[in-house]
């Protein structure tokens, strides 16, 4: 690869370059380094659901292997966002067959085709801000809940990290995000219907 | 923060979670993680454990992922596996082939006679006779020796003998000896002669066959000239399997001694001949799937014709559901499993037992509290990812003992998300939580 200059090496190739690659070549090795960007939140999912360390090791490795059998099966738009549907689903799938009764699972095509298609739609807050809409945000953040209020400006405006927000409000941690996440909601529900009346 | 590459690396995280960040930092961190679910669900898994455990386990990981590539060429192994299995599976056909019996029988006589007849012409030509009538005698008494031959010949699993000398082989064969015989070089005579013979050889062939047939009416193996032959305690029994309700033959059909391994197949017109020891001893079982089976007393020379039922049992059915959408753009249906899934409300991961369990371990009130027991009602609210998204106080409990409830909640076991018609949904469900005093 050394040899001609405009190649660019694997590292700097973006996802869909490599996949491409991938699907011209079949190397196993432009697949693996696809996966080696992605493996530590894919470690980090499972630890989250299984919370054991070598059972979070083993799903990885496992994952590999069922992206490897099912990366033919599906269009590929967003390696990313799909590769985190089938590692939670995989996850799922796991704990369900801990419980008795319970055997195989299905997974829904939409679902995936949906995270196939585009990547997940931001919230307004999230988003680079846009004139006017600016406005409609800042009234819709006047109409919140209290709690809900303070940690929205506190962590947008004032770009307090939660361990902050949890010393100024003297809230837990868990707590803060609650109350920014059911604030967003809340803002969406307020921006939606302003929307709506223009 | 965000990089050129558009994820957030394992350093920053390590960072995040090190609290090697500053404040600012951190709240960009943090801001960015809401824009990626993918990382936000990350990090709750790594503050299930310590940084220095992290950097041990990806390191491991990605040791293993490297030693895999290698071994990995999937489509190469299911290529070698099933050009091997195609291989096998032509060999193994080969064999059976070979093996068959039955309807190689008739050939198997006329290619006897083939071998037959060449020993005839060695005859003519050693005695030169090269007379038409002779040579029938001869023939004839050629035949009825050979015929002794070939019974000893077939008490023991026959075919391959006969089957491999070639017919082609032997014609060629012949014409030169006859030439030979005749010690002419007129080629046309020798020629014509060999004709002769050759249909002189087929009429023999034929009588014999014929004879052979006579004997039994719908058997098409010859082989009852070889009965006077056997051993007198042994019979065959003969006949033909047909299904009662078409009258059409079974080939295939079972033809067993019963309580024995000996048996035989009936063939393409459900034809079966089966030599058996002992004529008063043993039934004879007949069988074919999806049929009743039918037992019967063999007697010498029987010929039987055995019709069979179809069998009133009948295989459960099963049905195989297959999900596959009306999307123009997909070109295959991604099934991961072939059995429908039972609905399933939201649950707590450990089962609802060990989490009521772990409530009431939670649950309890101060010594100095006013009352003894104190009953909260709740409405959680669940995402599609099994996560909360609200706890509702239902029951108008006093704040601080629903604060703790909530607590409770949050720090207790993660939840699966209500599994409905094959796709997790949201939902919600109600809770009742009673706090006690200590016992």
């Amino acid at each position: 690869m050394q040899l001609i200059p405009f190649r660019k090496k694997k590292k700097d190739k973006s996802d869909s370059e490599l996949l491409a690659d991938y699907f011209e070549n079949r190397e196993m090795e432009v697949l693996g380094e696809l996966y080696q960007r992605y493996m530590h939140l894919v470690y980090g999912v499972c630890l989250k659901y299984f919370k054991e360390r070598e059972k979070s090791k083993d799903a990885v490795i496992q994952i590999f292997e069922k992206l490897v059998i099912d990366i033919d099966k599906h269009e590929i738009r967003n390696f990313k966002s799909w590769l985190y549907v089938v590692s939670k689903n995989h996850c799922l799938m796991e704990l369900r067959k801990t419980k008795p009764g319970e055997t195989l699972f299905i997974s829904d095509e939409n679902e995936m085709a949906v995270f196939m298609e585009k990547t997940p739609e931001l919230h307004p807050i999230d988003r680079e801000t846009e004139e006017g809409s600016e406005k409609a945000l800042i009234e819709c953040i006047e109409r919140l809940k209290e709690e809900q209020k303070r940690c929205i400006r506190l962590f947008y405006f004032e770009n307090k990290s939660y361990r902050e927000i949890c010393s100024v409000l003297n809230l837990e941690e868990k707590k803060v995000k609650s109350f920014i996440q059911n604030g967003k909601r809340n803002l969406k529900i307020c921006l939606e219907s302003k929307n709506a009346e223009k | 923060m965000p990089k050129s590459r558009n994820h957030i690396s394992e350093e920053e995280f390590q960072r995040y979670l090190k609290n090697q960040m500053t404040e600012t930092e951190r709240n960009a961190f943090e801001r960015e993680l809401q824009k990626h679910p993918f990382e936000d669900d990350a990090l709750s898994g790594f503050q299930q454990i310590s940084p220095d455990e992290l950097s041990n386990d990806l390191n491991e990981l990605k040791s293993r992922i490297s030693r895999k590539k290698p071994v990995r060429n999937y489509r190469i192994w299911v290529a070698a596996a099933t050009f091997l299995l195609l291989i096998s599976t032509g060999i193994l056909w080969f064999q059976l082939k070979d093996n068959n019996p039955l309807p190689k029988l008739t050939e198997t006589k006329t290619i006897e006679k083939q071998e037959n007849a060449r020993t005839l012409e060695t005859e003519i030509s050693n005695e030169k006779s090269g007379l038409n009538e002779d040579s029938t005698i001869q023939a004839l008494e050629m035949i009825d020796n050979y015929a002794d031959v070939q019974t000893e010949a077939k008490a023991e699993p026959p075919t391959r003998k006969i089957l491999t000398p070639k017919k082609s082989g032997m014609e060629t064969e012949t014409v030169p000896l006859l030439q030979q015989s005749k010690g002419k070089s007129n080629t046309d005579a020798a020629s014509q002669e060999n004709m002769q013979l050759r249909n002189e050889r087929e009429i023999m062939i034929r009588g014999v066959s014929d004879q052979a047939a006579g004997k039994d009416a719908k058997a098409a193996m010859p082989s009852s000239t070889t009965d006077d032959h056997i051993a007198t305690n042994a019979i065959e029994v003969k006949g033909k399997v047909i299904s009662l309700s078409d009258n059409q033959p079974l080939p295939g059909a079972v033809i067993q001694q019963k309580g024995t391994t000996n048996g035989t197949i009936a063939d393409k017109n459900g034809n079966f001949a089966l030599k058996m020891n002992n004529e008063s001893e043993n039934a004879v079982v007949v069988s074919f799937v999806g049929m009743d089976t039918q037992e019967f007393q063999p007697t010498s020379d029987s010929v039987k014709i055995i019709g069979l039922e179809s069998s009133q049992l009948a295989l459960e059915e099963i049905v195989v559901a297959e999900k596959v959408p009306d999307r123009k753009k997909q070109t295959a249906g991604y099934v991961t499993a072939a059995k429908p899934i039972l609905d399933s409300p939201a649950q707590p991961i450990g089962g609802m037992d060990k989490f009521q369990l772990y409530l009431e371990k939670m649950a309890v009130l101060e010594e100095n509290y006013s009352s003894r027991k104190v009953g909260v009602k709740v409405k959680i609210k669940f995402n599609s990812d099994g996560e909360i998204t609200g706890i509702e106080n239902l029951n108008n409990a006093d704040a601080d003992i629903f604060e703790r409830t909530v607590k409770i909640i949050q720090d207790g076991p993660e939840w699966t998300p209500e599994f409905k018609n094959g796709v997790n949904i949201e939902s919600e469900r109600e809770l009742k939580i009673i706090f006690r005093k200590k016992k």
